[in-house]
């Protein structure tokens, strides 16, 4: 069974495919094969059966007596078509020389003259079979000393193709190609459709949503079912492998708190006995080990801090902020950092909007944006702040060296150093950044760093507005 | 000076020991517990604590639930030791009534500080003025005794609790900046979104309010909080 299954057209592309196509090709032919038949003119004779025969000749004899009666023989074809009614049966007069029709039969159920090429008087009498019908005859009718050709038949209705096509010929070909669509619709799209929620899925996780999956592709039986599984099991992977390095980042710093905290006071005890021993080498180096304990202690917070804030809840205190202010602050803050380096933050702020959000979380983030680019600045920081309809938007810009172009999306990211060299006076550990994306991601926002024109480096914070 | 008695409540035997000497040297005495169970006994004893250093995450009892059990009956200050990158602990234990927190891992400097700024308030301004009796309206404020009455009612103030109070009802019908509360009761400088002294302020209106409803404390948004005198 297992073996067989394979081949089930739901489990298989490949096969279903083949067998789609199969298919079509299939009904196309035999379609047409049926249409053809259902339309075609053609015409078959056939020997006449004896019933049919003495059929022919009894309604033979009663028209011509019928004829022979009459005095109006002007309309002959009314006489057909009476005489037709009475017996339910069509009739049909053939001059034998110029092969012309009389007719009691409607114009769309008569034969085609040429069907009558290849019969004489002298021929006996045969069946003629067409779309139209069976016909028999000739059977010859003296009508005014004027031979002709007597048949007989029943007409067949010609049927909705054959109505159709002889009413509407255009009408046909559009049927045929609107049904023909259809089919090819229903099966791109049973292709298509599947491959775009895959390329949906996979741009989603491009872009960093690693909670992407794949939806009712993966349910599928055939190959395209198995690779969405296969995605769904990729991503899932890729999740779990991330949030496990980044919960072990965060589970060391944990850890280290504990130990940090007995270095911290350990060293504290050794600076008070210090005080007694006038030994400046001694004072200067434990100094620097309390720099150095500060140092990681530092680094600890921010690495919990983001951690954090990768946590959806991150979010609690959040209420209506005046971002007026709470520049204000951060920014007086900076410019006296700034001055020390003698450089300059210069702030041009026109707006009032108002956003929500968590105070700290949010001037952290600005926070640690700006004193980046007090470092890199070579004297000028421009702090910029306007909004419009949807949108706060904050956009701090020094006049450094910017940065590598390709490295722009990178600097967000955790641990990332432009040089490698890790200056430490700087004081900073590569997280600053990386904790502002993430604070601003948190508040629904977006934050983005590019060249500026001048050369320096100018990051761009959007905030949704109060809606 | 008779040297300060402290209870140190750490589970970290190692921690508790080095604390014990680096304080000694500066004129403390420090008893240790190592879960919370036996530090709120001792808390609770007979003996009287100048400070209790209290650690969050504590054996048997949680340092959150030793501190709401020891203020049913004990206003003892307490510093609570929090742990680094949980902002919600300092929050939570401020409203349960801690008079201050520090996250661990601390630099021991801020330690010193800290503890002296809590044990050591009654000292740094022991004027004549300041040690007057204050009576605004129905509140009355006694800083010998560290006695608050209200509507003739006693007020179980923590000893930060108490310090915030006076020092608005002495600066009463003028704005006395969260900076300057900070520097004087707590002995640090505001930190940025620092809320610690608006949740001692709310403290101090809530155990107000059991015995009158009208507004005495009002924020200046930002800015700081004056004690108003009902006209």
């Amino acid at each position: 069974m297992k073996g067989l299954s394979r081949f089930n057209p739901a489990n298989n592309l490949y096969i279903k495919v083949f067998l789609w196509f199969w298919l079509a090709t299939i009904i196309m032919v035999s379609a047409s094969a049926w249409i053809i038949n259902q339309l075609n003119d053609d015409v078959g004779y056939r020997p006449i059966r004896h019933a049919q025969l003495s059929e022919l000749n009894r309604v033979s004899d009663k028209l011509q007596s019928l004829i022979e009666k009459r005095q109006d023989l002007d309309n002959l074809e009314r006489l057909l078509t009476q005489v037709g009614k009475r017996y339910q049966l069509g009739f049909f007069l053939v001059e034998p020389e110029s092969k012309k029709v009389l007719s009691g039969l409607p114009r769309h159920m008569r034969l085609n003259e040429n069907v009558f090429s290849n019969i004489s008087a002298d021929t006996p009498a045969i069946v003629i079979h067409s779309g139209q019908g069976e016909f028999f005859g000739p059977s010859l009718i003296q009508v005014n000393d004027k031979r002709y050709m007597l048949f007989i038949g029943k007409p067949t209705p010609p049927g909705f193709f054959g109505s159709v096509k002889r009413q509407h010929p255009g009408v046909m070909l559009s049927i045929a190609l609107t049904i023909s669509a259809i089919l090819c619709f229903l099966f791109a799209r049973s292709l298509v459709k599947p491959i775009r929620q895959l390329q949906h899925a996979s741009q989603k996780m491009a872009a960093g949503d690693l909670s992407a999956r794949v939806g009712s592709a993966s349910q599928r039986h055939d190959e395209i079912g198995h690779l969405g599984r296969d995605f769904n099991l990729m991503s899932q992977q890729v999740e779990i492998l991330l949030s496990s390095q980044k919960r072990l980042l965060a589970d060391i710093s944990h850890e280290l708190r504990s130990p940090l905290a007995r270095l911290q006071l350990s060293i504290g005890i050794v600076q008070q006995q210090a005080e007694s021993v006038n030994d400046d080498f001694l004072r200067s180096s434990l100094d620097r080990i309390e720099k150095e304990a500060t140092q990681i202690e530092k680094m600890i917070a921010q690495v919990l801090m983001l951690s954090r804030l990768d946590n959806p809840q991150a979010l609690q205190h959040k209420e209506s902020l005046d971002m007026q202010s709470l520049l204000a602050a951060i920014v007086s803050d900076a410019q006296f950092e700034a001055q020390e380096q003698q450089k300059q933050v210069v702030v041009s702020q026109n707006t009032k909007a108002a956003i929500v959000g968590d105070a700290q979380m949010l001037s952290s983030a600005i926070e640690n944006v700006l004193r980046n680019a007090i470092k890199y600045a070579k004297q000028r920081i421009e702090v910029n702040v306007y909004s419009d309809k949807t949108s706060l938007h904050i956009v701090i810009s020094d006049d450094g060296e910017g940065i590598e172009q390709s490295q722009v999306l990178r600097i967000f990211e955790p641990f990332y150093r432009e040089s490698l060299a890790r200056d430490r006076d700087s004081g900073g550990v590569g997280l600053g950044l990386a904790i502002a994306s993430q604070a601003i991601i948190q508040h629904k926002g977006s934050i983005q760093a590019k060249n500026t024109e001048a050369g320096g480096l100018a990051v761009h914070i959007s905030l949704p507005l109060v809606v | 000076m008779a040297n300060k008695e402290l209870l140190l409540i750490d589970d970290d035997v190692e921690f508790t020991e080095l604390l014990i000497q680096y304080l000694s040297p500066q004129g403390y005495h420090l008893d240790v517990a190592h879960d919370g169970e036996s530090g709120l006994a001792m808390a609770t004893s007979h003996k009287k604590y100048d400070l209790i250093i209290l650690d969050v995450m504590l054996p048997k009892l949680d340092g959150f639930e030793v501190l709401k059990k020891l203020r049913i009956s004990h206003l003892t200050p307490v510093l609570m030791l929090t742990a680094k990158g949980d902002d919600f602990d300092k929050i939570f234990g401020l409203e349960l009534g801690a008079d201050d927190y520090l996250a661990k891992p601390f630099n021991h400097r801020e330690l010193s500080a800290r503890i002296k700024a809590i044990v050591r308030r009654m000292e740094i301004v022991p004027t004549s003025s300041v040690q007057q009796v204050l009576s605004l309206g129905d509140v009355v404020l006694a800083p010998a005794t560290l006695k608050v009455t209200c509507q003739n009612k006693v007020l179980e103030l923590t000893g930060t609790e108490f310090s915030i109070l006076h020092l608005l009802m002495l600066n009463h019908g003028n704005l006395v900046s969260k900076n300057d509360l900070s520097e004087k009761v707590l002995g640090r400088k505001l930190a940025a979104f620092d809320r610690s002294i608006d949740m001692h302020v709310s403290n101090i209106r809530r155990k107000l309010a059991v015995h009158n409803k009208q507004e005495k404390i009002k924020t200046h948004r930002g800015a700081g909080y004056v004690y108003v005198v009902a006209g």
